[in-house]
């Protein structure tokens, strides 16, 4: 039961008392003389006019009209009942696909659950109810559109399939809402274990929402950390593995150095604790493997990866006081590590003493300086190590070519507006990978310390706008690690791949092959939903792409019992369920009581 | 003037009409009566057997001379009635228009004239006062005496009916019939009847109530005060309440008649409103009170 206006009910006390104070005052009666009142029953129902107190009587009419008073004030407060089915006549299910929804529950898995829960509210539609759905992956994905079509619903709710990756429920729900706003009684099927973050910037708008929380499990290990470490005795890989259940558990770790087995390890952890055990490791194994046997109900947990030597994510350092372009581009750049700093560290400079830490080194509205990493980027930033000279700046120079070079492979500048860009002269054996009508764009060095100079910043023109500027920094970060480039790479699962192509097959590690067709050279692989290796063959070359989970929002498997959605809790329900307005039968009782009310007061004056 | 209670019109109806009592009852004086008292009569009354002592004048000489056997012939007495007027005094007479005491008043003046027009003797007695030693009337000539009575009473008698009542009973008065003529507004009626019945009266009951004592118009919250006193009654006059009263005054009359033709009396309802030709048709003559 529900109450829509719930602050009516405190007007029953005071008119409840209005009523039974009305029944306290006495009667101011008439007197009669009679010849004998003998015959006379003694018979008082008191219904008209009163003046002071009495002891209050027991009255049929104060009883039903108390209860006239609360049967309309029951019915103002606009009460609700829950029932199984469809509310509106259009709905949008948004359906959890997120890693910790193929939580197992027993024989199925958590999301098995959610399809069979979505099946129930497509059996529950009624004819001309409109349904849509919407997979809330690592990218929302319209299951099928606005339809009353429930053949078509249900064939297409057989495809779908969940993921081993974070979900954007937030995204998903944002896209429902844009779906639902046509309809003002619409409604929004969250089917979820509640297991996200709170969702940003949404507002259902008029529409409802619901909450359908599926699965019981919540005893769950995870594989919280895995990292290499060159020290003095070798390298070591450390491996962190966190019980996130309410339960001790037991469960083994497996060590794997490029795919062989080389350490395993049978421990107990306590709930909310932390096993960690640092191991050895080959001195030249690229690829670390850890996985969990035993690990709980959320099994894409149980997969860690660190990628060392030349595989290892490339440490990038940003020297800027801020663009936001480029650390938005950085952060979804696969295999990387990015650091912002608004001047050099004084270890990272070429006159200190030591190796540095940092594998490029990128200027962005700072002067260029000596570093020792293994590229430099600069974005309209000279310094005396640059492989250009600057005679100046110019206005809006027009880009008129480009050469082959590997830089600006996928990258098309025609049509790029720039403000302000400096004037360059080539210097050594720099070469101009791009032209301008006032000199080189972008230039390129080759050697030991590869730099790559761009004659304008991100922030003075419109290539941060086009599809062009992400390859750009993609190409440029392969350009600039040079040898240190290798044909390994980790991701997060759900994590996107743009890579210089015009096809790509994915071949997933169960086997099933994927292959995605861009255009202009470029094309982005949209995710890589399951943890484990994935093949990845482009323009003759293959990478392997190793996909993980390090989530400890999904990982905590435990069903969230409610969830905020819209800035309100949103409490959780076994199955999709419609509000339905009880006020009028309330009212029509109330009226026929009053009516009751009317004729014993009818008969008794 | 006199007020003589009744029209010449009315004392035209009443002259032809006698008591009509179920029993006889003996007398004082001889008067137009027939007793049960075998006695000295011209009325024949049974035969039976010659004593010695028997005066001759009365031996059947027809049976003596066929059968050969003195039989006497027996004649039964004629005395006068003993006809008690009671008249209800109490408060509650005051009530209707005409008041129910001068409905009963001339009731009870019609009854009396017909009482002295058959040669009975009237003893007027008021219920609801003090008990009194009434003299008798007799002969037409005492009906003024009757009506100088009857017009001094006033409905403000303190005394209840039913101990009025056995007041009465319990005095000297003799047996007679008895013309109770009431309201009945008293629970303890039925009693009363009961006591007089006891002292050998025939008692002949007319219940005088008013129209608005049968289907009472009132309506609303009310406080009911008895005029004869008592703890007052708060109703709430609506048609659950009326049809309760109407309910219990329906069974307390038909106490009422029950009890009286129990006792081998005579019982009538009549109501203010109703002249006294209608009453002396419909009430005395149908129901046998009086004969011509």
């Amino acid at each position: 039961m529900n109450l829509l206006n719930p602050g009516v009910l405190w007007w029953l006390l005071p008119l409840g008392g209005a009523i039974v104070a009305l029944y306290l005052l006495r009667m101011r009666r008439r007197d009669l003389q009679v010849p004998a009142n003998f015959l006379w029953p003694e018979r008082t129902d008191e219904i008209r006019a009163n003046s002071l107190f009495q002891k209050l009587k027991f009255s049929w009419l104060m009883v039903l009209q108390l209860l006239a008073l609360l049967l309309i004030g029951a019915a103002l407060s606009r009460p609700q009942t829950e029932q199984s089915g469809l509310a509106g006549d259009l709905t949008v299910i948004v359906l959890d696909a997120s890693a910790s929804m193929s939580a197992s529950e027993g024989a199925r898995s958590r999301f098995d659950l959610a399809v069979r829960a979505s099946e129930q509210i497509i059996a529950d539609a009624q004819p001309g109810d409109k349904l849509a759905m919407i997979l809330a992956g690592p990218l929302p994905e319209v299951v099928f559109p606005l339809s009353s079509d429930p053949a078509l619903q249900r064939m297409k709710l057989r495809d779908v399939e969940g993921t081993d990756a974070e979900a954007d429920v937030g995204e998903a729900l944002r896209l429902a809402a844009a779906l639902a706003k046509s309809d003002d009684s619409a409604q929004i099927i969250l089917i979820s274990d509640g297991a996200f973050e709170e969702p940003e910037n949404f507002s259902p708008g008029g529409a409802s929402v619901q909450f359908v929380k599926v699965g019981d499990a919540k005893e769950n290990l995870g594989i919280e950390a895995i990292g290499a470490v060159q020290t003095g005795e070798g390298k070591n890989v450390y491996v962190g593995v966190r019980n996130y259940g309410d339960a001790s558990q037991s469960a083994s770790l497996s060590i794997h150095a490029d795919g062989d087995l080389i350490n395993s390890s049978r421990f107990d952890v306590k709930p909310g604790e932390t096993w960690g055990r640092t191991f050895p490791a080959p001195a030249n194994s690229e690829v670390l493997e850890a996985r969990l046997t035993d690990g709980g109900a959320l099994t894409a947990d149980d997969y860690g990866v660190e990628l060392t030597g030349s595989a290892a994510a490339k440490q990038i350092l940003v020297v800027t006081p801020g663009s936001p372009f480029l650390e938005r581009v950085l952060s979804l750049e696969p295999g990387v590590v990015v650091d912002k700093s608004g001047s050099v560290p004084d270890r990272e400079k070429r006159s200190s003493l030591g190796p540095g830490q940092y594998d490029i080194v990128i200027f962005d509205g700072v002067p260029e300086e000596e570093v020792k990493s293994l590229g430099i980027l600069s974005f309209a930033s000279i310094g005396p190590s640059s492989p250009v000279s600057s005679s100046g700046s110019v206005k809006n120079p027009t880009f008129l070519s480009a050469s082959d070079h590997e830089l600006l492979d996928g990258v098309d500048l025609s049509g790029v507006y720039i403000a302000d860009a400096l004037r360059l002269q080539l210097k050594g054996s720099a070469t101009a990978a791009a032209d301008s009508d006032s000199g080189p764009l972008i230039v390129a060095r080759d050697g030991l310390q590869r730099q790559v100079v761009t004659s304008f910043r991100p922030g003075n023109s419109d290539f941060p706008l086009t599809v062009a500027f992400p390859i750009f920094i993609a190409n440029t970060i392969e350009y600039l690690a040079g040898a240190a480039a290798s044909n390994v790479l980790e991701v997060a699962t759900g994590q996107s791949l743009a890579l210089p192509a015009d096809e790509v097959e994915v071949e997933a590690p169960d086997g099933t092959k994927t292959t995605y067709t861009g255009k202009d050279g470029r094309t982005v692989v949209r995710g890589f939903s399951r943890i484990g290796p994935h093949k990845v063959k482009y323009a003759g070359l293959e990478k392997t792409v190793y996909a993980s989970l390090k989530d400890p929002l999904e990982s905590s498997i435990k069903p969230r019992s409610d969830v905020s959605l819209g800035g309100s809790d949103t409490e959780g329900t076994e199955a999709a369920i419609r509000l339905m307005d009880i006020w009028k039968p309330l009212a029509l009782l109330a009226l026929l009581i009053l009516a009751g009310e009317w004729f014993m007061f009818a008969r008794r004056s | 003037m006199r007020d003589m209670i009744l029209s010449s019109s009315e004392f035209r109806l009443l002259e032809r009409l006698r008591l009509n009592p179920n029993k006889a009852f003996p007398g004082r004086v001889r008067g137009e009566r027939l007793t049960t008292r075998r006695g000295l009569s011209i009325e024949f009354a049974d035969y039976r057997e010659y004593t010695e002592g028997d005066d001759l004048r009365h031996l059947d000489w027809n049976v003596l001379a066929r059968l050969d056997q003195p039989i006497m012939k027996t004649y039964r007495d004629e005395e006068d009635l003993a006809v008690h007027v009671l008249i209800d005094a109490s408060a509650s007479m005051s009530f209707g228009e005409p008041t129910k005491l001068a409905q009963a008043r001339k009731i009870g003046a019609a009854l009396c004239y017909a009482a002295l027009m058959g040669g009975d003797a009237v003893y007027p007695a008021a219920i609801g006062e003090p008990p009194s030693k009434p003299q008798p009337l007799r002969a037409r000539s005492s009906y003024p005496r009757f009506c100088r009575w009857a017009n001094r009473l006033g409905a403000d008698g303190t005394v209840s009916l039913e101990a009025s009542v056995k007041s009465f009973a319990a005095s000297s008065a003799r047996p007679g019939i008895v013309m109770l003529l009431t309201d009945g507004m008293d629970p303890n009626t039925v009693s009363a009847i009961r006591f007089l019945a006891g002292r050998g009266h025939e008692v002949n009951l007319l219940q005088v109530l008013t129209p608005m004592e049968l289907r009472p118009d009132i309506e609303g919250d009310l406080r009911l005060i008895d005029i004869e006193g008592g703890p007052p009654v708060d109703i709430t006059a609506n048609s659950i309440t009326l049809k309760e009263y109407d309910r219990n005054l329906n069974a307390h009359i038909d106490s009422l008649k029950t009890e009286v033709l129990r006792v081998g009396g005579r019982y009538a309802l009549t109501t203010t409103d109703e002249v006294l030709e209608d009453i002396v048709r419909d009430h005395f003559i149908r129901g046998r009170w009086l004969a011509a």
